[in-house]
């Protein structure tokens, strides 16, 4: 095989390499939510970030993330240009924003670049694999007891077979599923009952899952 | 006596600031992650391609997040000396901040098609192959792709013939590893020339 010269760009690239800069204000309105981008996921929010807190338009101040870890709750504060990866299988979520525990069988890596200017909002970054149909990797949305940790629910997704197509159908059926019957909300262990859990899309909560995302 | 130790569930990486790496490479959970920094007057991290067009730059932005696809030779200027085609898609960020501008490529080793990665030489002048080789990165991980590459570069290094183009006859500069720590003289050197 022979390679020239080089060729001229951008002129050209954007002829040769499809959507070559995620960041590109043309492209990055594709990824507002999630896209597939070859073997991952992608999405990318534009938010405005002060300091450690994101600031989401639909949903308010998200301060921080929460992880349940092997010795319990793990809390990490939002930073500017820090490559965050929440291992899969690690029960994960943002108050206000996720109202129940993602358990990813792939790893999900998270980082924000600086805004154009400041006052401009800044680049966040969600990367995750994405399953192969021979890799059996999927994805629960479940719920925890908030006094004790017990498990209350767990809805699993075939990521692997129904791809990202399904995800946030999924998401808002386990969301639904848990919040039609208060017994999955009663821990069994400790007896509290737990709030209403809510979808990561604001445009799909009813009004007591508005009230739900306040609250927790 | 076992020592129990338990898992880690979440890494936190920071490119910038006095906890992060000039410039290196690291392995955190299923992924391969180089990250570099420098001051804004310095000359910049260049992302190449070979495309069966030709060698495609990509071009210079305030920030840019670029995909890779696996199998397609790639390399970054001054961070590795030689064409790598990677068993899985490498993710590309460069970004200015206020310091300067900061780079990062992620590379995940899930995907069980990722065995490999091909290291290969062309001619600057014509574009010819020169030599390649294949380093089984899924066994030998991280460590063992860059003592690996190392050593196929001091090999290329040390071999005029192969660096020498048969269909032009030009001579292919000396090439450089993974990791500038590693680099001896001849190679410091070669690493800030192409």
């Amino acid at each position: 095989m022979m390679y020239y010269a080089e060729i001229n760009v951008p002129e050209r690239l954007d002829a040769l390499l499809d959507d070559w800069d995620l960041l590109d204000d043309r492209v990055i309105k594709k990824l507002t939510t999630f896209k597939d981008v070859g073997e991952n996921v992608v999405g990318v929010r534009r938010r405005m970030v002060s300091g450690n807190t994101v600031f989401d338009p639909a949903k308010g101040v998200l301060p921080e993330s929460v992880e349940i870890g092997p010795t319990g709750l793990i809390t990490q504060t939002h930073e500017m240009l820090s490559l965050r990866i929440t291992v899969g299988g690690a029960p994960h979520r943002v108050p206000h924003s996720m109202g129940f525990w993602h358990i990813n069988d792939v790893d999900e890596l998270y980082l924000t670049l600086p805004p154009p200017k400041p006052g401009e909002p800044a680049y966040f970054l969600v990367i995750m694999g994405n399953p192969k149909p021979s890799s059996n990797e999927g994805e629960s949305w479940a719920q925890y007891c908030q006094v004790c940790l017990t498990m209350l629910h767990e809805h699993y997704y075939k990521t692997w077979q129904f791809g990202m197509d399904g995800h946030w159908r999924a998401n808002l059926a386990a969301i639904r599923e848990y919040n039609g019957d208060v017994k999955l909300r009663t821990c069994p262990e400790c007896g509290h009952v737990n709030p209403l859990g809510y979808v990561w899309n604001t445009a799909k909560q009813t009004p007591e899952e508005t009230l739900a995302r306040h609250e927790w | 006596m076992s020592t129990k130790t338990e898992p880690v569930t979440n890494y936190r990486i920071p490119l910038v600031g006095p906890e992060a790496p000039v410039r290196g490479w690291q392995e955190a959970s299923r992924n391969l992650i180089w990250s570099a920094r420098h001051p804004a007057d310095a000359a910049r991290f260049e992302l190449l391609e070979l495309l069966p067009e030709g060698v495609v730059r990509l071009p210079q932005r305030e920030r840019v997040f670029h995909v890779v696809p696996a199998g397609r030779p790639h390399r970054i200027e001054h961070a590795f000396g030689f064409w790598r085609s990677c068993g899985a898609d490498a993710l590309y960020v460069a970004s200015n901040y206020e310091g300067g501008v900061v780079y990062m490529t992620v590379i995940s080793t899930a995907p069980a098609s990722y065995t490999s990665d091909t290291l290969r030489w062309t001619c600057l002048g014509c574009g010819a192959a020169l030599h390649e080789l294949e380093i089984p990165t899924r066994r030998v991980h991280l460590r063992g792709l860059n003592e690996r590459a190392l050593a196929a570069v001091r090999a290329f290094n040390a071999d005029a013939k192969l660096r020498t183009c048969a269909a032009c006859g030009a001579v292919h500069p000396l090439a450089y590893g993974f990791e500038p720590e590693d680099d001896d003289d001849a190679e410091r050197a070669a690493r800030g020339t192409w």
